[in-house]
């Protein structure tokens, strides 16, 4: 049987994982509210970028002039997958993971944001075409980056289809692994209101559709050319969307994990607190056996 | 004129202003209330900013920005840009130069094909806007 130091020290160790544990939980807790505030301050413009199109609609009917949504044969196709930087956060890597490879067929290649996704894909020998990386709190710019990237692959023809896998923030336990086609771009979709389940929340939007004036706009230089610049724009936002997404995900689930592993460690630390009690009086029991036994002995 | 500033980050900017200088595709404009519907891409050059005063008597605000939209609709001015750098900003003039030049530097071995590239010429981009907007500050 293990004797009580042994036993104190095993309990010692476990406490000082729970509370490393514990200020984990807090600290994905606080991140995961920052990422959800961020997806919502980013609303406003949503809504004027879905304004715009509105309006370009009306003026011009049927929004399909620009190459960005030419739907070619599918010879090529890229995935973008964005997975998390680091681990302790659950299942969501390897959900994400089991999704894409569903998916995925000879004609794939891939592009990653997240340390995680790059490093599976780059271990099951994938064919990798970039990996970003982008920081905590998501940058607009450094997504940007990555959205000018596929939408230049695209436009030069070298894949035919983008698509996104992501994990989806339902609430804060649970979130969903999904995938978006990004490219080409539906025409039917841009003048959607743009909004996932989780973090876009709320319906404010259609008060945006109620107050929408007379047509007749002007537009400089002309309708076509703002068309055509538009949609990268609305492309990079759809994007940094996701990333926030992913990245409310990431963060609600490190603090799920996070949580059970401080519970986990707590339930350990009451067993052995249990056994350490039971192993003591077993010590003391014998002792006393054993000087009683002396005594008698002697007399 | 109701004005308002976006990025996809946050709002950066709204209320009442009384007088706007948007750096519009075809040239500055300084709309009025009443002003027909109108949608307008931003010349993002780095030489152009916007310039609004709240009222006669404050300081004017002068913003350079990135590439976006400008909409007027019913005498409210929607300004939607990827970013905004203002005088405010605490700047480094040497050090947006230094990272100029090495943006620069590096966008010699790059090809357009890199997934750096388009990072990079956005660095050359916003830091030709901080130092802009710095050194013309101290001119005047």
């Amino acid at each position: 049987m293990a004797n009580t130091r042994d036993i104190r020290r095993r309990i010692k160790s476990v406490k000082s994982t729970a509370q490393i544990t514990k200020a984990m939980e807090l600290v994905a807790s606080s991140k995961m509210k920052k990422a959800q505030n961020q997806a919502l301050s980013g609303r406003r413009y949503a809504e004027e970028l879905n304004k715009i199109l509105i309006h370009l609609a009306q003026d011009e009917g049927e929004l399909d002039a620009s190459p960005l949504m030419n739907v070619r044969k599918v010879n090529r196709e890229l995935f973008i997958v964005i997975s998390t930087d680091k681990g302790l956060c659950g299942g969501l890597n390897t959900n994400l993971m089991r999704l894409v490879m569903e998916e995925e067929s000879e004609i794939t290649s891939y592009v990653t944001i997240g340390n995680k996704g790059k490093g599976t894909l780059a271990r099951s020998k994938k064919d990798l075409l970039a990996d970003f990386t982008v920081s905590d709190p998501v940058i607009f710019k450094e997504v940007k980056a990555v959205s000018n990237f596929v939408i230049r692959k695209f436009e030069s023809g070298e894949v035919d289809r983008v698509k996104v896998a992501f994990t989806n923030f339902i609430n804060t336990i649970s979130q969903k692994p999904w995938v978006k086609t990004l490219l080409p771009v539906d025409p039917s979709s841009i003048t959607e209101k743009q909004n996932y389940e989780g973090m876009g929340g709320g319906d404010d939007l259609t008060d945006v559709y109620d107050q929408v004036p007379e047509a007749g706009y002007i537009f400089e230089p002309s309708a076509e050319k703002v068309f055509s610049m538009i949609l990268p724009h609305y492309l990079n936002y759809q994007l940094y969307q996701m990333v926030l997404e992913a990245r409310a995900s990431e963060h609600s689930s490190r603090m799920v994990a996070m949580k059970s592993a401080t519970d986990n460690a707590k339930e350990m630390i009451d067993d052995l607190t249990l056994l350490y009690n039971k192993v003591r009086q077993a010590a003391i029991t014998s002792e006393l056996l054993e000087i009683t036994t002396a005594q008698m002995a002697l007399e | 004129m109701k004005l308002e500033i976006i990025t996809p980050e946050k709002e950066y900017f709204s209320g009442e202003v009384e007088y706007v200088d948007i750096p519009g595709d075809q040239g500055h404009m300084g709309p009025l209330p009443g002003h027909a519907p109108l949608v307008t891409m931003i010349k993002d050059e780095w030489d152009d900013d916007l310039i609004y005063r709240v009222d006669k008597n404050s300081k004017s605000i002068e913003l350079a920005l990135g590439p976006g939209y400008v909409e007027i609709a019913q005498d409210k001015i929607s300004v939607l840009t990827d970013w905004i750098v203002s005088e405010e900003d605490d700047i480094d003039v040497d050090a947006a130069e230094e990272a100029m030049q090495r943006a620069k530097d590096a966008l010699e071995n790059v090809t357009e094909e890199d997934g750096q590239y388009d990072a990079l010429q956005a660095v050359v981009a916003r830091s030709l806007a901080q130092i802009s907007v710095k050194t013309r500050r101290k001119n005047l």
